[in-house]
Parts: C-alpha cells; structure tokens; sequence
C-alpha cells in the first residue's frame, strides 16, 4: 500500500500563523492592558485639568514592565501541555520549530505593548507640559525582551515553573532580610567580601565599569540578560525536541 | 495497511501496557474494544506517534511508524478526547491553524479545505463561535473536521461518542461511516454498539493482550450455542453467579435477563439465545479471567 503524504509545513506560514493566533489567544490581556492605560488616562486628565503635574510615575524605571515581560509567556502558552503527550504531536510540524515560532510570536505582540505603552507615555507627557518628556530608552526594549526570554526559558523548560518563581520569589525575600540582619554584622558575606583579593577586584573592576560611557553601562547588562535569555529559550528547546514519552 | 508486530510497551513503573500485540489493520473501519485500563489508549498513542513503544514494530504501508514518526505525521488525521490550546478562539480560526500546522501551505487551499470541512461537519453556522461553547457533539464533529485536514489515509479516533446524546451519536457515527470508505479508520472504544454498527473488522484489548480479532460476524458466529438466557428474581442473582459465568445481567419489565456462557446447556430453565457482540466481548473478557 503507497501513502501519498501531503506537504510539510513551511516555517514562514508556522510563523506568520502563530503571530496571529496568539495575537487571538491575547485579547483578554489585551483588553486588561486597554482598561489599565485608560483608568490612568482619566486619573491623569483630572491631574492636568487642576493644572498639577501629572506624570508621577518615571518613565525610565520600567522594572514593572520587566516583571510583566517575565510572567508573560504563562499567558502565551496558557493552557499548552508541554510535557506530555498533546495533540499538537500529531501534526508534522516541527516541534523546536512550533515552540521557536510561539516564543518569537509572544515577543511580537509583548514589543507592540511596549510601544503603546511607550507612546501613551510619551502622550501623557506632552500633555502634562513637561518640557522634555523622558521616553523608555532603547536599551528597555531589549531589557524587557530578555527578561520575556528568561520568563518563556523558565515556562518551557522546567515542568513545575510556578513552583521555581514562587520559590526563587522565597528565596530572594529570604536573602533581602538576610541582608537587613547583617546590618549588625559582621557576618560571613561581610567577612567574604572584605577579603582583600576580592576588595580590590571589585574596586578595580567598578573603576573601569565607572570609565565606560553611560550607554554601555546600561547596554552591556542588558545584552548579557539578553544571551542569558536566548541560552535558556534554547536549553528550554532541546526538552522539547521530538523525544517521544517512553 | 496498518501492520503491528508484537509491539509491547512496558511503563517505567514496571506497569506492562502491551504484550506482544500484533494487528494487521486494513481500509475502512477497524473497532478496537477493551474495558477501561486495556491498553487501548497505550496502543493508540503508539499509533499516533505520541509514544515509542519499547518492543516491537508498526508500519503504515512504507513507512515505519517508530524510525519515521514525522513521515506518517503527514498522513494521519487524529482525533483526541482533548485539544488543549485556544479554546476561545473560535472553529474558523482555530481549523485554519490547524491547517498551517498540517502543512495546507497555500492561503486559497486552506480556505477551500477549511470551508469544505466546515460545511461536511454541519458547522457552518457555527464556524465563528468559539470553541469552548461547543456542545460535547459539535466538539467532535469539529474534531473529526480537524483530523481530516490534508486527506489523511490514517485516522485514529479514540473514545469519540463519549458522553454525546443518541441523535448526536448517530450522526457522528453516519460520519465516520463515511470517511471509513477509503481511508483506515481505528476506533477506540468501549461502547460494544459502536463497534457492532460501524466495523467490519474488530480487536478485543484486555490486560495488554488481543484476546479476539476478527470480523463481528465471524466472532459472533463461534459463539454460537454457547450463550444461555434466563429471566431470573434479583435475588437469586448472586447464586447463579456462583454456579455459572454470568456474562450480563439487563432489567426488562421488572425482571432481570442474565445471559450466560457455557458449552452445554446448563438447564434449570435456561434457554439458547443469539449471541450479540456485546455476549462476545464479555465472552472473551471472561475466558481471559479464567485463564490468568
């Protein structure tokens, strides 16, 4: 008996289509997103009509849009079953490729939040009458695409990520009253960092990160973060390969 | 044809799922009956390549089903008890992206096939409605529309009239009847009456093993004479039980109707009756008890 196999899918179409079906998967998150840029909008119109300054918030700071960026892709994959067999197994698309295809799919869409979040800054400002509006520099975008990257690295790649976030959430509460407690020191870190091979690297290497100009100071962690994130995706990936469940 | 040769697969847990099971399954519709815990979704996943089984092989005419799992990914139509993703996207959208991820390369082909699909399924009214409002039969309609993107030649439908109405059943069945015609179609199930309606060839699965294979007729035939009847009082249900293996026991006007299996008559008021499928399905589960 001859089977006549049909074609494989194309990674452009895989592409093209996930961009729009997550875009569709999205639009309870987008509406939220609507709903949150609106309230402020009217809390900040009533701001600027009593003439007071209304931007309060820094427009620089965007660790909050960094926090969304890392839980984001629980929205993206919501309800995907990732370790165990799933349906979309069946289909002859490639699974690296599918989840690839998916990760760059969620960076699209959380990019164009970005900008009209940027934007609706940006708006706000020159309407409040700030004379130079500072606007989320560039190297936020790819700030906030690391962190997505690391977010989507965590989701894909380990099967209980909440319990990781939870846990690493614990442990970061943990080590900053650690840190308040060593206020009383001196404590073992203390005693560490004030050894005086390590004093002195660190000196030597805040004096050179201090001669660096601004830009790279804030460029060169981000990239970091950013390979970091695209290391983890990949790691992630290779879970996710064709290894049928034994 | 779909060959399996003494395909076992044994659980890392030590629980063995399948023991040397070989089929061979030609076109058109093949039922694959079994109680709950058979091995039956084991074996369909095996098919499905969904999981590699630790012993044996499985082909699909020149493609080896384990070596070239994408090859028959190709080909197969898959309906599960579950799609998982988007369900608030609604059958238009959520078939057109099946589509893609099938390989119906073309925006015009998917469009014809989508459409086509929608209209064969009796969906057409309700493509923009989001599948999570489905009822349980629109669900599988939409299911055996998504399996049959791409023509496939094999299609594997597991537990698929699970929980739907008689009318719902009935047409669901009148569909897969259809696309049965030329394709081979695998239905994995436990209801009897799906099997005995639509299959002119059928396995029982039970503990891992192909207890009968064959055509319903054939089987029903070698039970012949070995199926006894009797209307009985509730109450003397367990006796009998004790006395004799007790295949089904159905309420009729008040009465309890126990059917029986023995190769003699066994008296006491029983009388020979036609076997149905369902006799030789709980035949064959009894005799496999018997002989563990």
């Amino acid at each position: 008996m001859n089977v006549t196999l049909h074609a494989a899918p194309i990674l452009r179409t895989v592409l093209r289509e996930q961009v729009r079906i997550v875009a569709r998967s999205l639009i309870r998150e987008a509406r939220a997103f609507a709903a949150v840029l609106a309230i402020v909008a009217v809390v900040i119109g009533v701001e600027i009509f009593y003439g007071r300054a209304a931007l309060w918030f820094d427009s620089d700071d965007w660790a909050a849009i960094g926090l969304v960026a890392l839980v984001f892709p629980f929205s993206v994959w919501r309800r995907d079953r990732l370790f165990m067999p799933a349906f979309l197994w069946t289909l002859p698309v490639n699974r690296a490729q599918l989840l690839y295809a998916k990760v760059f799919a969620g960076w699209v869409w959380l990019m164009v939040a970005f900008i009209v979040f940027v934007a609706f800054q940006f708006a706000l400002s020159l309407l409040s009458g700030l004379a130079s509006p500072q606007i989320i520099s560039f190297d936020a975008g790819i700030g906030i695409t690391a962190l997505y990257l690391l977010g989507s690295g965590i989701l894909l790649g380990l099967r209980h990520p909440l319990r990781w976030f939870l846990g690493a959430a614990g442990v970061l509460i943990m080590l900053g009253l650690l840190e308040r407690g060593l206020a009383s020191g001196p404590w073992a870190f203390e005693i560490f960092f004030e050894t005086p091979q390590l004093k002195s690297a660190v000196e030597r290497f805040t004096s050179a990160w201090q001669r660096l100009p601004r830009f790279a100071q804030s460029l060169i962690p981000n990239l970091l973060m950013l390979v970091v994130g695209f290391l983890t995706v990949r790691t992630a990936a290779s879970r996710h390969a064709d290894n049928r469940r034994r | 044809m779909l060959e399996l040769q003494d395909v076992s697969h044994v659980y890392p847990n030590g629980t063995r799922a399948l023991q040397r099971v070989s089929l061979s399954i030609p076109r058109g519709m093949y039922g694959l009956l079994g109680p709950n815990g058979a091995g039956k979704s084991t074996l369909m996943r095996c098919i499905a390549t969904l999981q590699t089984p630790t012993e044996g092989g499985i082909r699909f005419g020149n493609t080896d089903v384990i070596k070239q799992p994408d090859e028959l990914r190709r080909t197969l139509g898959y309906l599960p008890q579950d799609f998982g993703v988007y369900p608030r996207i609604s059958a238009y959208a959520m078939l057109d992206h099946l589509a893609v991820l099938k390989g119906v390369n073309s925006a015009a082909d998917r469009k014809a096939t989508v459409e086509t699909l929608l209209h064969q399924t009796n969906l057409w009214n309700v493509r923009k409605k989001a599948l999570a409002g489905f009822s349980g039969g629109m669900r599988q309609r939409f299911g055996i529309a998504q399996a049959l993107i791409g023509n496939p030649a094999l299609i594997i439908v597991d537990e698929p009239t699970a929980g739907l109405d008689p009318e719902e059943r009935n047409r669901f069945l009148n569909m897969l009847a259809e696309i049965g015609e030329n394709v081979v179609v695998i239905l994995s199930t436990h209801i009897v009456d799906d099997v005995a309606d639509l299959c002119p060839r059928m396995a029982v699965l039970a503990e891992g093993r192909v207890l009968l294979e064959g055509a319903p007729l054939e089987l029903i035939g070698a039970t012949r004479g070995r199926i006894w009847t009797k209307a009985i009082e509730r109450r003397e249900l367990e006796t009998l039980r004790q006395q004799h293996e007790v295949l089904s026991t159905r309420l009729r006007s008040g009465r309890t109707v126990i059917h029986i299996l023995a190769d003699n008559p066994p008296g006491d008021g029983f009388t020979s009756v036609q076997a149905g499928l369902e006799d030789v399905y709980f035949a064959s589960l009894a005799e496999a008890r018997r002989a563990a």
